[in-house]
């Protein structure tokens, strides 16, 4: 086996990217619409699947796993650090008119994976759920004339354990324990043109206890198609909720959040040699009675995805050019946020409520490791989402997403073979 | 195929990707109407200026244990300074040689007040209780000595002795119990003011030493000094139109804002004292009113407008703001702002009982007679307590 000089280069590179990654804040800012509500829905899954729209429910294979069904585990047979990151650029347009641009990284997701003897797969993860980093400056003319800087973190987090196994050929199972975490905080500092006004600083912060649910997923495979469906149990969260300022603070418990159950279901389909087709219908059953609130109602949430992929050629295949060898994948979805936010101008959601739908197209591609094991995979998510008449802004949004996989052979050095 | 240079060209985008991706620039004024928190917005801010439902001024008691000692009238102000000896130290008379020369009171002048005139010691009639002396005090008793201080002559005030004083001393160095103690006098109008620390009793005398005369001086120090004044007057009503702060009885002002309208749990944004000067010279940046500090303190006990002493108030000893009066001197209008700390307003908006209001006082340490008249409850230019509030954040669900 030969091993280049650069191999410490590779692996310190590596080293760093999760180091990167370890040290970031789980997400940046995100869509203006996450000001409210439970924040930005996020998709957990690796650039390789957000390029086919989001559709894993169906995925299998030594590397190819998602985060969406626990069973697309089962046929991992060695050990896998899989890590996403998401730079984004945003164009948020208000209906007076004006416009600004606004830039932020995301890390979705993370994820360890290993094999263990009689076929069992295990695996942690760290899922993002939903964003609401945020931070605007407002003008306020009630009573007294201020400007308030308001700076949100937090959002729903998940930290997950997996574990699946191959039943018999055509069939896989998993399980994921997870663990709903998270919170939402707020930074006000406001400040006043009158100088003999001192500036406040005051915090905002609504939390819920650590809870856990299950996640049940399984896959039928049967000559190159397959079958997936995911199963989420619901949990109830109180909340809590605490607004503080120098020297005084008051906590009350606002209600009650029931996190609902949910489903997935998807497909992957051979349309040609080196080409399929996945399809994928995702649902959480959020409700007005998940959360009640003056300020957001809720509904179903919905991402509705297709992908078509155009596979890298098997092991031993002739050489082509590179282009030819290099699987390209093209998607879309379409994705309902659970919020229903006030309308624009309004107060709250007694006169009525707007819901958000988000549609993008995405694209792919990715290169994979000699041994097989790990990649880099690649994903552009071009979209938009917001109502300018109803809500008051739309966006306009281009992620790339960017996903490393390595495993233990290639870690080992295979990768420079 | 050979994937390391595209590999790495990519991983280094992978790692150098998020590094500009992760600034903060985000929505400020495009999407700032999305921050939807209710009817109240994000919060109202409310400004209130109450006026006191209580005022008045007091005086601090008429026994001053200062730095200062002053003696002497002005007008209706009357002050004697009583002076105590915790041990004598008296030569003794069987001395070879022994001669008493002078036996006199020194006392360090201090330059605030130095309206020259008579100034007489006195034993007193009777101790007293420093913890409960006050105008008048003891009587006063055998006339000890007299001088005039004229300033004219630099150092200590010399207070000639009856040489008589010489047997007491005697007398009260075998037994410090039995003197009761001394009282300085200026009788007529006109102040005279001394520092409290360095006065003594000497003796000079003179003795044989190796056959030859010589003259010695033996001191004792005055351990205990302070001096009491009558009472203010006229004695506040709790109704005068005008307040004093300060002047030669030390007066302080003691002002109870009502604060039923601040919520308990609220930012405080301002909390500012507001004293308009109704009468009077105004604040002169030439003289010495720069030195001048205006304090605050909290007034712990409940109290009416007819109280004339501070020492009823129950006044903390903490100060809960302290300021040079020419950075709280506003001339355009004549007004004395001081900002109170936001917690104090805070405490007492949410336990109203706790609230027993200010007590202000002015330290003039170049003038003390300086005094600056405010305006009451009762004129059309009352104090005002400014208080601006912001609500706490409102929820976001």
């Amino acid at each position: 086996m030969r091993r280049p000089a650069s191999a410490f280069a590779w692996r310190s590179a590596l080293a760093g990217l999760f180091a990167l990654a370890a040290l970031a804040a789980p997400a940046g800012a995100n869509s203006i619409l996450s000001v409210g509500g439970f924040g930005e829905p996020q998709l957990e899954e690796a650039a390789r699947l957000r390029a086919l729209g989001g559709a894993g429910a169906a995925e299998h294979g030594p590397r190819d796993i998602s985060l969406v069904n626990p069973a697309s585990l089962s046929d991992v047979d060695r050990i896998l650090l899989q890590i996403t990151a998401l730079p984004a650029a945003r164009r948020i347009s208000a209906s007076s008119g004006i416009s600004e641009t606004a830039y932020e990284t995301t890390f979705p997701s993370a994820r360890g994976v290993i094999a263990l003897p009689g076929g069992i797969v295990i695996a942690g993860s760290y899922v993002a759920g939903t964003d609401a980093e945020f931070r605007v400056v407002r003008s306020e003319n009630q009573g007294v004339p201020s400007t308030v800087e308001i700076n949100g973190t937090g959002g729903m987090n998940f930290l997950r354990a997996s574990v699946a196994r191959r039943m018999a050929p055509p069939l896989r199972i998993g399980v994921d324990w997870e663990v709903i975490s998270g919170s939402y905080r707020e930074l006000w500092f406001r400040t006043f043109s009158d100088p003999g006004l001192t500036p406040a600083r005051d915090t905002l912060e609504t939390r819920y206890p650590k809870k856990a649910r299950w996640r049940f997923g399984a896959q039928f495979v049967h000559e190159g198609w397959t079958l997936g469906g995911v199963f989420e149990t619901s949990q109830n969260l109180p909340v809590e909720q605490r607004q503080s300022t120098g020297g005084a603070s008051e906590t009350a418990v606002v209600g009650r959040l029931k996190y609902p159950s949910g489903l997935a279901l998807g497909i992957s389909a051979p349309l040609r040699t080196r080409l399929r087709a996945v399809a994928q219908y995702r649902r959480q059953n959020w409700a007005r009675s998940s959360f009640p609130s003056t300020l957001v109602d809720f509904r179903a949430q919905q991402r509705f995805s297709l992908g078509i992929e155009r596979t890298r050629p098997p092991e031993g295949a002739g050489s082509g050019s590179i282009w030819s060898r290099i699987p390209l994948r093209v998607g879309g979805y379409f994705l309902q946020w659970p919020d229903l936010l006030p309308r624009a101008g309004a107060s709250d959601i007694s006169g009525g409520t707007v819901a958000v739908d988000e549609r993008a197209l995405t694209f792919g591609a990715g290169i994979v490791t000699k041994d097989q094991g790990g990649g880099l995979d690649l994903s552009l998510e071009l979209g938009t989402r917001g109502d300018k008449d109803a809500l008051g802004v739309t966006e306009k949004f281009a992620r790339l997403g960017i996903s490393f996989l390595v495993s233990d052979e290639t870690w080992r050095g295979s990768f420079h073979r | 195929m050979r994937l390391n240079p595209i590999l790495g060209l990519l991983l280094v985008c992978l790692v150098a990707a998020p590094l500009p991706g992760c600034s903060r620039k985000a929505e400020k004024l495009v999407g700032a109407g999305r921050v939807i928190r209710g009817p109240g917005g994000l919060g109202t801010t409310t400004r209130v200026q109450p006026t006191p439902d209580r005022d008045t001024y007091v005086e601090p008691g008429t026994a001053d244990f200062g730095d200062l000692l002053i003696v002497g009238s002005d007008t209706l102000f009357t002050a004697r300074i009583l002076m105590a000896v915790a041990s004598w130290s008296v030569p003794s008379d069987t001395l070879p040689g022994f001669s008493l020369g002078q036996v006199w009171l020194e006392v360090p002048p201090d330059t605030t007040f130095f309206e020259g005139g008579n100034v007489n010691l006195h034993l007193t009639g009777s101790s007293w209780d420093t913890t409960s002396v006050a105008w008048p005090g003891p009587a006063l008793s055998t006339l000890l000595g007299s001088a005039v201080d004229d300033r004219l002559t630099p150092g200590a005030f010399v207070l000639p002795l009856n040489p008589a004083v010489y047997d007491s001393m005697k007398r009260w160095a075998q037994a410090p119990g039995t003197v009761p103690g001394f009282a300085l006098e200026r009788p007529g109008q006109g102040l005279l003011a001394y520092k409290s620390k360095g006065s003594r009793f000497r003796v000079e005398y003179t003795h044989t030493v190796s056959g030859s005369p010589k003259t010695d001086t033996l001191s004792t120090t005055v351990t205990q000094n302070f001096y009491l004044h009558s009472p203010i007057a006229p004695p506040p009503a709790g109704t005068e139109s005008a307040l004093i702060l300060g002047g030669i009885y030390k007066a302080g002002l003691a002002l109870h804002f009502p604060l039923d309208s601040v919520p308990a749990k609220v930012s405080i944004d301002e909390a500012l004292l507001v004293l308009k000067q109704v009468v009077g010279p105004p604040f002169n940046l030439a003289s010495s009113d720069t030195l001048a500090v205006v304090q605050v303190r909290r007034i712990e006990l409940p109290w009416g407008e007819s109280v004339t002493e501070k020492a009823l108030l129950g006044v903390d000893n903490a100060t809960t703001a302290s300021r040079l009066l020419r950075l709280a001197y506003t001339a355009a209008d004549s007004t004395i702002r001081i900002t109170i700390p936001g917690p104090l307003i805070r405490e007492w908006a949410s336990t109203s009982s706790s609230n027993q209001g200010f007590f202000l006082s002015l330290v003039h340490r170049t003038d003390p007679r300086r005094k600056f008249l405010i305006g009451s409850r009762e004129s059309t230019a009352p104090a005002q307590l400014h208080v601006t509030y912001t609500d706490l954040p409102p929820g976001r669900f």
